[in-house]
């Protein structure tokens, strides 16, 4: 208590008050004595000097009694409510003071109550309000995730450097169905949508974009077809997420597969171009008639009956066709996903690739009209294509291919063709009509049926001079943009669902060591291995990482692959975990499984407990695989120590159990590197008490600890 | 002088019946066949003076006919008037390419074409 000390000085300050006045009061009258009464005073005060003290003694206690009650009131009370009310403002808002002696104290006490009780009900009216908030956007959240798993489309959100903010189970399906196994984790949070669709096409359509936002188009929107890693083709469609600037903020991608919208609006571009055509020519026939009848006033009753009945069959045949075809056209055209905006040089290029992979032919490309548009259902358009290469491969013996482009007048000619074929003679014989596909979407469809739903020809022409024969595709140019009407509106500034932190998260190709370690995406793996010593042999046989993505551990972006070791496995190892030879046969090798490991490490930091473990398998196998680990590395072993120096064991089920993690799945790479991330997350506060904010910091303070110099 | 001979190439027979009526009476002779292949051989052995070629023929489409027609020294200069009921600019385009003097789309006026029949023999002859 440091009162007592206090009052005991404000006791003597007292007490010396008191002396001070009597000794002056002394002096005074001992001044105004003459001689002889000073020497009659002198005895008296030696004689009376004990009972003096007493006399000082008492008064002491008699002002410390006195004194107490008011030090009490006014000192230790105050000091007393300050505690209080510190305790009520930082740790227990319901505290109470208590009832003072003194009324001004008791004053100040009722107002320091009275202040508490509203602070109390404002921090819980903040606290509901702030609940209620959290559930409704918890609620908007399943909503929302409920509606996008719903759809058809794939959907990935992503922001305008092309960070994946949000996607669906679609885009799931489709980019996982699609790629192979291993490039299944290309899709994630917070990765570059790069990785699934090529930059220059997400360039070119989000320039798109932007030049309708400048237009003012109500709802700007590109479509564009697009291929999985795989190499199958997809309809896309982007569409901005507009921020308070100009250029959008990110952009809606939606996915379909190409094939399953093709069927509906083939079927009703045939039915158009079939009721045209019956059209004309029965109106053909019916005016022939008419005119024969007309030219010719001396017709005889027979031929007269000849004419009529003509035009009466044909104007009945002309009826029934109408009427079938406006039945169908209800029937058909209910779902119509129109062409899409394709440049020339982007369909050759893919025909170009899918043909040389498909038909193990050369293809060389000569664009004379890469920058003109068409609107091509591009699925069918490429295996025509294809199939026409294929014509000149099986036909000719071709073993190598161009494809030509070139602009005439409204129109743009693709031809597939070949070069030093002599004595070949064009024709048209048979191959317009043949099926280009056995199965799948494009099943018994014939050039002839992707020309027309193109209002497009296909030919074959020779050029006996140039040793040329080719098939000249005929394609309606396209205008590069649809004609979107231009109107004048204002905007919200952004739709109605979520403020994603990563809109605002710049790329990470910033120097990563001054980044905050909270800030900063990490693949936390481990490696299961057969032995402990790389450098005599031991192989990996199984990869588990997970990814850290702004303090969350993406549990659902998992990255899980058993490995074939090539060689026999100690007895121990498959008692450690659990792997056995028989799981591992048919399973890719480690030259296959590192190189899908490293994209999936893309731009992350690695962590590992006792990282220099994995990280040396991991090295002995950089030539073999051809990719090399070079992030940063964390270790959960270092930064243990770097925590808990006085503590002995830093292996990982006893830091768990410091930290509270459950173990679930331990020596399961995948279990064990979930393990090292819930630990890793929750070591970053606690590091950053201790001033190890950044990546550096991590590095120089575990770089210090004893455990560094392990080496493998 | 022997009359002009047109062959019609066309498989429906309720145009061939005007068609055929109105030459005659124009003062051409007409042979009318009603496949691709036989156009095509008739057109071979025996040239006439102008074809006429629907494009829609069995077994051997107009297109066909007209290329290989082409393709023959007989037939070089042989004026062929193409009939459709399709009337594309692409597929037009492509008739021409391969050939066709002319090329008409139904439905037509005979009136107009018996003009043109007359005016392209006139030229040719």
């Amino acid at each position: 208590m440091r009162t007592w000390p206090r009052f005991l000085a404000a006791v003597a300050a007292a007490v010396v008050l008191v002396l001070a006045v009597i000794a002056g009061y002394t002096i005074v009258v001992w001044n105004t004595l003459d001689a002889a009464r000073r020497e009659a005073l002198v005895p008296l005060a030696a004689a009376y000097g004990d009972t003096l003290l007493l006399l000082v003694i008492m008064l002491a206690l008699g002002l410390a009694l006195a004194l107490a009650p008011l030090f009490r009131a006014y000192v230790v009370a105050p000091q007393q409510l300050a505690q209080a009310a510190r305790l009520i403002a930082t740790a227990n808002p319901g505290h109470r003071v208590t009832a003072q002696a003194s009324p001004e104290m008791r004053e100040l006490a009722s107002a320091i109550n009275l202040l508490a009780t509203r602070y109390e009900s404002a921090l819980r009216e903040a606290r509901s309000g702030m609940e209620a908030a959290r559930r409704d956007v918890e609620q908007e959240k399943n909503r929302l995730a409920a509606l996008m798993s719903e759809l058809t489309h794939g959907v990935i959100v992503c922001n305008a450097e092309g960070a994946m903010l949000l996607y669906n189970s679609t885009a799931r399906e489709i980019f996982a169905q699609r790629g192979t196994a291993l490039d299944r984790t290309l899709l994630g949070l917070g990765r570059s949508v790069f990785a699934l669709i090529d930059r220059t096409l997400i360039a070119h359509s989000l320039g798109r974009v932007q030049e309708q936002l400048r237009r003012g188009v109500a709802r700007p929107v590109v479509h564009f077809v697009t291929s999985t890693p795989a190499g199958d083709l997809l309809r896309a469609q982007m569409a901005p997420i507009r921020g308070n600037s100009a250029a959008p903020e990110g952009y809606i991608l939606t996915f379909t597969e190409a094939g399953s919208e093709l069927a509906f609006a083939e079927r009703g571009e045939e039915l158009l171009q079939s009721l045209a055509e019956t059209g004309r020519a029965a109106l053909g026939n019916v005016r022939a008639a008419a005119e024969a009848m007309h030219e010719a006033a001396d017709l005889d009753a027979a031929q007269r009956g000849r004419f009529l009945r003509v035009i009466r069959e044909e104007a009945d045949a002309l009826a029934r066709r109408l009427e079938q075809g406006a039945r169908a056209h209800a029937d058909e055209m209910r779902a119509q996903w129109p062409l899409e905006d394709i440049s020339c040089g982007d369909l050759v290029a893919h025909a170009a690739a899918h043909i040389g992979q498909s038909l193990a032919v050369e293809v060389q490309t000569d664009a004379g009209a890469t920058d003109a548009w068409i609107r091509a259902d591009s699925y069918a358009m490429l295996h025509a294509l294809a199939w026409l290469a294929q014509q000149l491969r099986d036909g000719h013996g071709a073993r190598s291919v161009f494809l030509r482009t070139s602009v005439s007048g409204q129109h743009v000619h693709i031809d597939v063709g070949a070069r030093g074929i002599a004595g070949v003679e064009a024709s048209s014989a048979g191959w317009e009509t043949s099926a280009i596909a056995q199965h799948g979407e494009l099943a018994r469809r014939t050039i002839k049926q992707v020309m027309e739903r193109h209002g497009g020809e296909a030919w074959q022409q020779a050029d006996p001079a140039a040793g040329e024969i080719y098939f000249r595709v005929l394609l309606p140019l396209g205008e590069p943009m649809a004609r979107a009407p231009v109107v004048e509106r204002v905007y919200e500034s952004r739709p109605e669902f979520y403020d994603f932190d990563l809109f605002h998260q710049s790329g990470q190709t910033a120097a990563l060591d001054n980044r905050r370690l909270a800030d900063l995406a990490y693949t936390v793996f481990d490696t299961e291995t057969t032995g402990l010593e790389p450098s005599r042999g031991d192989e990996i046989i199984a990869i588990g990482g997970v990814r850290i993505l702004n303090g969350r551990m993406l549990a659902h972006e998992a990255f899980e692959q058993l490995i074939d070791p090539c060689r026999p496995l100690s007895p121990g190892s498959a008692r450690i975990t659990g792997i056995d030879a028989d799981m591992l046969k048919g399973q890719p090798t480690i030259d296959a499984v590192l190189p899908a490991f490293h994209r999936y490490c893309t731009d992350t930091v690695l962590v590992a407990h006792n990282a220099a473990f994995d990280m040396r398998f991991l090295q002995l196998k950089e030539q073999k695989s051809g990719v090399r680990f070079t992030q940063p590395v964390l270790d959960t072993l270092l930064l243990s120590a770097v925590l808990h120096p006085a503590l002995e064991s830093h292996k990982l089920e006893a830091i768990a159990e410091r930290h509270g993690v459950s173990i679930i799945g331990r020596h399961t790479a995948l279990g064990d590197a979930m393990v090292t991330a819930e630990i890793f997350l929750r070591m970053i506060p606690q590091l950053a008490e201790r001033g190890i904010v950044t990546l550096k910091d991590a590095h120089e303070a575990a770089q210090r600890t004893y455990y560094a110099r392990v080496r493998y | 002088m022997p009359k002009p001979r047109i062959l019609i190439a066309d498989d429906e027979p309720n145009i061939v019946l005007s068609l055929e009526f109105l030459m005659e009476r124009a003062g051409y002779a007409v042979e009318v066949v009603d496949n691709g292949e036989d156009a095509l051989r008739r057109a071979a052995e025996d040239p006439p003076d102008l074809l006429l070629l629907d494009v829609m023929l069995p077994r051997l489409s107009g297109f066909e006919v007209c290329q290989r027609l082409r393709a023959l020294p007989a037939c070089r200069s042989l004026p062929i008037i193409m009939l459709t009921a399709k009337g594309r600019d692409s597929e037009i385009s492509k008739g021409l390419a391969l050939g066709a003097t002319a090329y008409v789309t139904k439905p037509f006026s005979v009136h107009d074409l018996v003009a043109q029949v007359k005016s392209l023999l006139d030229r040719s002859g």
